[in-house]
């Protein structure tokens, strides 16, 4: 005797459509789900290296603390530099421990001897960071050069192809979703055409008529969302391991930060998966809102 | 209070349903309209619940100018105004219950008033026993009985019925005619297009009666000719 009745009604007689439907929008928010992931790792992996010293410079073994604390006061003259980090051979070895602590093998083999010493650098403004390359490239004692700008502009222009291919890919498959809406809602009005022709007389609004097709877009919505969360956290535990060992040394990523909640990107934690699925299910349900409301106004108005 | 005030209706060029017709039926009245097919009687019920426009003139129902009624307030409209069916029209997929209930759902009843208002009307159109059944289980006068229930079972103050008993046999008719002449002294105003001359003449209530669009005769008390 109510909407929700007719609602179940419906959808049992139309099953083809209804998973038609509900895998559409699936697969949509799946996608989006990889993207939104992809986004966000690869934003608070830069935002991780911005932080990160600009240049690292790894010296030879024949340069000792003297002439290190020499090219220390050479650069201070310059004006152009924020902070320095000297990392002794010792310390290295520590944060080479601390980084492989998990591996034994690795750190059976290992002493303080073979690894370099490094002056970490950061500059007052990234601007003079080639001119300080520049003049370091000219120094004795020095093994190698890691400009962490080159490694932040790779990122970034790879979480830009990433957003760029995504939001298209993304975009393509809202609309498909959306076109598969609007044909399976609208062939459902065609077959219910009397059915509202009747409903009109007796003194239904539109809004009456097109609520059980609105909640049919929504239900779709909420189970395409909630199977495309599944999936998804099925996947971030399968890479998981993966992704250990790529982002080896990255301490905690944070997406973003509530007062005694933090949503952790990496390793992905509790809260991050929740947020997903609540992301994917306000998506699910603004898709499916969206595209029953316009099938449902649309087809109305031509019946 | 249903007023018609120098309204025509026609369709296209040359195809004029109704033309310049004048009248007004007070609430509570019953009214038989009558004249041969093509004389206008479904178009002027038409007209009152807005399912046509008229080309000129103007309609009101109490305080409502239905002609100038926005889009938005005709199912406000049609909740007042309730129309019967020749061939009913039925929700074929739901109970007698449900056909009923669709009314009190459309105006936002809850469960149990909804429940207790279907029982009361199946009482009044004498389907308690057929609650559960469906449309194509049911004979045609009991049909056109539920369709009675649903048209009365909002809040509604006018009963137009097109033809209500062209479908069904004499003495089933009869039992219809008996159910909506019931409604009628419950206060509802009836207009009541029909052909059954039998019905209309042992009535002995107003009849307007139409030719070719216009009112030829409009008499108190009266027979169908």
């Amino acid at each position: 005797m109510n909407t929700e009745l007719n609602l179940a009604r419906r959808l049992r007689r139309t099953p083809y459509q209804v998973i038609a439907s509900v895998f559409m929008m699936f697969i949509t928010l799946f996608v989006l789900s990889l993207f939104l992931l992809l986004v966000a790792s690869t934003s608070s992996l830069v935002t991780y290296f911005e932080k990160k010293p600009q240049l690292t410079v790894f010296f030879t073994n024949e340069k000792d603390k003297v002439s290190v604390d020499a090219l220390i006061e050479k650069l201070k003259t310059t004006g152009k530099i924020e902070t320095f980090k000297y990392v002794s051979k010792e310390e290295a070895l520590n944060i080479y421990r601390e980084q492989n602590k998990d591996d034994p093998l690795l750190l059976e083999m290992v002493t303080a001897d073979i690894l370099p010493s490094s002056l970490d650098i950061s500059t007052v403004s990234p601007k003079y960071l080639n001119e300080i390359y520049q003049m370091l490239k000219t120094e004795p004692g020095i093994d190698d050069i890691v400009f962490q700008k080159e490694v932040v502009d790779t990122l970034i222009s790879w979480a830009n192809t990433v957003r760029i291919v995504g939001a298209i890919f993304i975009v393509f498959l809202v609309l498909s979703t959306f076109f598969i809406l609007l044909t399976s809602i609208g062939m459902k009005i065609a077959i219910k055409r009397e059915e509202i022709e009747i409903l009109k007389l007796v003194g239904a609004t539109n809004w009456f008529i097109k609520k059980p097709f609105i909640l049919e877009g929504l239900l779709y919505g909420s189970i395409g969302g909630s199977l495309a969360w599944v999936f998804s956290t099925i996947l971030l535990l399968y890479l998981n391991p993966y992704a250990a060992s790529f982002l080896r040394g990255v301490g905690t990523l944070k997406l973003l930060s509530l007062p005694g909640i933090s949503f952790n990107i990496w390793p992905p934690n509790i809260f991050l998966i929740l947020l997903l699925w609540l992301v994917l299910l306000i998506s699910g349900l603004t898709i499916g809102f969206i595209g029953s409301f316009y099938a449902s106004s649309r087809y109305l108005k031509e019946n | 209070m249903i007023l018609f005030d120098a309204v025509s209706k026609s369709y296209g060029r040359n195809k004029t349903a109704v033309a310049d017709i004048s009248f007004k039926v007070e609430s509570g009245e019953f009214v038989f309209l009558v004249g041969p097919s093509g004389a206008g009687k479904t178009t002027i019920l038409r007209l009152i619940n807005r399912e046509l426009n008229p080309t000129s003139g103007s309609i009101f129902v109490d305080d409502w100018q239905v002609d100038k009624l926005p889009d938005s307030k005709i199912p406000f409209l049609r909740r007042k105004v309730a129309f019967v069916f020749q061939d009913f029209k039925l929700l074929q997929d739901r109970t007698v219950a449900e056909n009923v209930a669709v009314a009190l759902e459309i105006l936002g009843r809850n469960r149990d008033s909804a429940v207790r208002r279907v029982n009361q009307v199946l009482a009044t159109v004498h389907l308690e026993e057929k609650i559960n059944f469906f449309p194509r289980q049911l004979s045609l006068g009991e049909q056109q009985r539920v369709a009675i229930g649903r048209a009365i079972a909002g809040e509604t103050q006018v009963l137009l019925a097109d033809e209500p008993t062209g479908n069904l046999d004499p003495r089933t008719s009869w039992e219809i005619l008996k159910i909506i002449s019931k409604i009628n002294k419950g206060g509802t105003t009836v207009i009541m297009a029909s052909h059954n001359v039998d019905i209309v003449n042992s009535m002995k209530k107003r009849v307007i009666e139409l030719q070719a669009g216009k009112i030829v005769r409009d008499q108190k008390k009266s027979r169908y000719n």
